[in-house]
């Protein structure tokens, strides 16, 4: 199954009630794209970590609304994401990776929705361009194997 | 999200339809706190229906079995679909949770 070439930009600000938006954004470039489900599932999960570290970091210690823009753009079965924000400096990159391997009493979350987003990119690029954080993700779409995984197995 | 409760003897089955997500997560930790509370020991995640999960529904899922292990309880996963199942592999928690295909293999699990 092909994906259709697409392109959706919008905006959020740092509170969690967006997250119902971000959704409902992403379910409208899904439908648009042809996305199919395994490969929306790691748009989605990387995208509401992201948001969900905004919301949470980005502006400790200051007030107001502040806001995240995403850009959404996929050709030839190529996606690019562009966020754009002036928080904090953040590079998802540099952002230690949690202990994965430690036992249950030990184990914490911390650090998992930046692993969860580099297991969902294949490409991580991040500027920091004056007081703005620009990172840029790139996955490339095998829409034909997730649609061979969800007709292999009978519901 | 919705979550359909059951009880089989003194073993609690929540069934978790839907997504588990930053938004909904909340929900679920407060039925499981409440359980925990009221002195459940047993529990099992029924995720037969759960398309979605990111580390906020980990998160929920990790506290409750730190919690229930302190109060002597177990909690076993099961039927987890390919999606959720990639998720607890990058994670790791494929590791350090019980998880199983099929409710009664839960509750056998939660037997021994």
């Amino acid at each position: 199954m092909t994906t259709t070439d697409v392109t959706l930009e919008f905006t959020l600000s740092n509170d969690m009630a967006e997250l119902d938006r971000l959704n409902d954004q992403l379910n409208h470039f899904r439908l648009a794209a042809g996305l199919a489900t395994k490969c929306f599932n790691e748009v989605n999960l990387a995208l509401e970590e992201l948001f969900v570290n905004f919301v949470h970091y980005a502006h400790t210690g200051r007030y107001g609304r502040h806001a995240i823009r995403f850009s959404l753009s996929l050709a030839d079965a190529v996606l690019t994401i562009r966020t754009e924000d002036n928080g904090m400096a953040f590079n998802p990159m540099s952002a230690a990776s949690p202990d994965t391997k430690c036992p249950l009493e030990q184990r914490k979350i911390g650090g998992l929705g930046i692993l969860l987003i580099k297991k969902a990119m294949d490409e991580i690029h991040y500027e920091r361009l004056g007081q703005r954080n620009v990172t840029t993700f790139i996955k490339y779409i095998d829409n034909d194997a997730t649609c061979l995984e969800q007709t292999a197995k009978p519901s | 999200m919705q979550i359909v409760e059951h009880r089989e003897n003194d073993t609690f089955i929540y069934h978790v339809q839907g997504r588990l997500d930053s938004k909904s997560s909340p929900e679920l930790e407060k039925r499981i706190g409440d359980a925990i509370g009221a002195g459940t020991t047993a529990m099992v995640l029924d995720f037969e229906n759960l398309d979605y999960i990111s580390s906020a529904g980990l998160r929920v899922i990790l506290k409750a079995t730190k919690d229930l292990e302190k109060a002597n309880g177990r909690i076993v996963l099961c039927a987890l679909k390919d999606y959720v199942q990639e998720v607890f592999e990058i994670s790791g928690f494929q590791d350090i949770l019980a998880i199983t295909p099929s409710v009664n293999d839960a509750i056998k699990r939660l037997g021994t």
